[in-house]
């Protein structure tokens, strides 16, 4: 019956890009360097803001010189009073000379309160051989 | 990736994350000698049958992750006392262990471990320190588990 059939490829051909393969979960961020006094300094400016907090928390008993890395979209987030957003998004990749698709979850700054995905996706490790498959691939 | 070129241990980074897995902080773990991600194995279900007379394989799970390395003793005072402290509390947290400095244009494996062992050998004739080992763990975040993932730190604009 080829119209069902034209029918059936039709409708595979709208589902999302990478969800019919398995995908590598990448998270990619933007890094920034910078001493715990600093950071300590930085949260100073906006102490209420949960990410402040978190900050200091997490160099509690650091002495100010020590060296940490921090996501660069954190600090914009407690210097400019915003949230933190995840997004999601499936990308192809040139991996060990092939392509590949991987989901690549990013960080992104949304006014207070309006964040819709506040904590990033479960890790999904189905794409861990990142080295093409070294069976037959499928079409 | 830049820095994806032939190089020796010495010039690759492990991290250990003070802050959370939603918003990190990295502390360099840099006074360990030898460093091993030394079980990273896809277990394998074997396929033997009466049709063929080989056997095969088809991939299964993950086996347990351990990372191996040299902690010595007497150096880095924050980073020692905070491993010892999470192998005596059973507190499991992230690690990234990076082929480049996390700051800029890097790439790793980000997994959450337990200390499991935390040896401290105070041989006559050898620097003292504690071959420690780290083996993956079961941690949530913000009620979400978190699983190993790669972490790709893009060139920096600045």
């Amino acid at each position: 019956m080829p119209d069902s059939l034209d029918n059936a490829l039709n409708e595979l051909s709208d589902l999302p890009s990478g969800a019919t393969e398995s995908t590598l979960m990448v998270k990619e961020a933007e890094n920034f360097p910078i001493t715990a006094g600093k950071l300590r300094a930085l949260c100073a400016k906006n102490p209420d803001h949960p990410l402040a907090k978190l900050k200091v928390k997490s160099v509690e008993g650091f002495p100010d010189n020590t060296n940490v890395v921090v996501e660069r979209p954190d600090l914009l987030a407690i210097v400019d009073n915003k949230d933190i957003n995840f997004v999601t998004k499936v990308e192809t990749r040139k991996i060990a000379g092939g392509e590949k698709k991987v989901t690549v979850v990013r960080k992104q700054l949304v006014e207070r309160g309006k964040a819709t995905n506040p904590e990033p996706p479960s890790g999904n490790f189905s794409g861990m051989d990142i080295v093409p498959s070294s069976g037959p691939v499928e079409e | 990736m830049a820095g994806f070129e032939p190089k020796t241990g010495h010039q690759m980074y492990l991290y250990r994350n003070t802050g959370t897995t939603v918003s990190p902080t990295w502390g360099l773990v840099d006074e360990i000698g030898d460093l091993s991600i030394s079980d990273f194995t896809r277990g394998l279900a074997e396929l033997k049958r009466r049709a063929n007379n080989f056997t095969k394989n088809l991939p299964s799970l993950f086996q347990s992750i351990a990372l191996e390395f040299r902690l010595h003793f007497g150096l880095d005072q924050t980073v020692y006392e905070g491993i010892r402290d999470d192998h005596m509390n059973g507190t499991p947290r992230e690690y990234a262990i990076m082929a480049n400095a996390i700051a800029y244009d890097s790439v790793g494996l980000r997994c959450p471990f337990l200390v499991e062992q935390f040896p401290w050998d105070q041989s006559q004739e050898d620097v003292s320190g504690h071959d420690v080992r780290l083996a993956i763990a079961y941690m949530t975040s913000g009620g979400s588990e978190v699983d190993p993932s790669w972490y790709s730190v893009p060139t920096t604009t600045t």
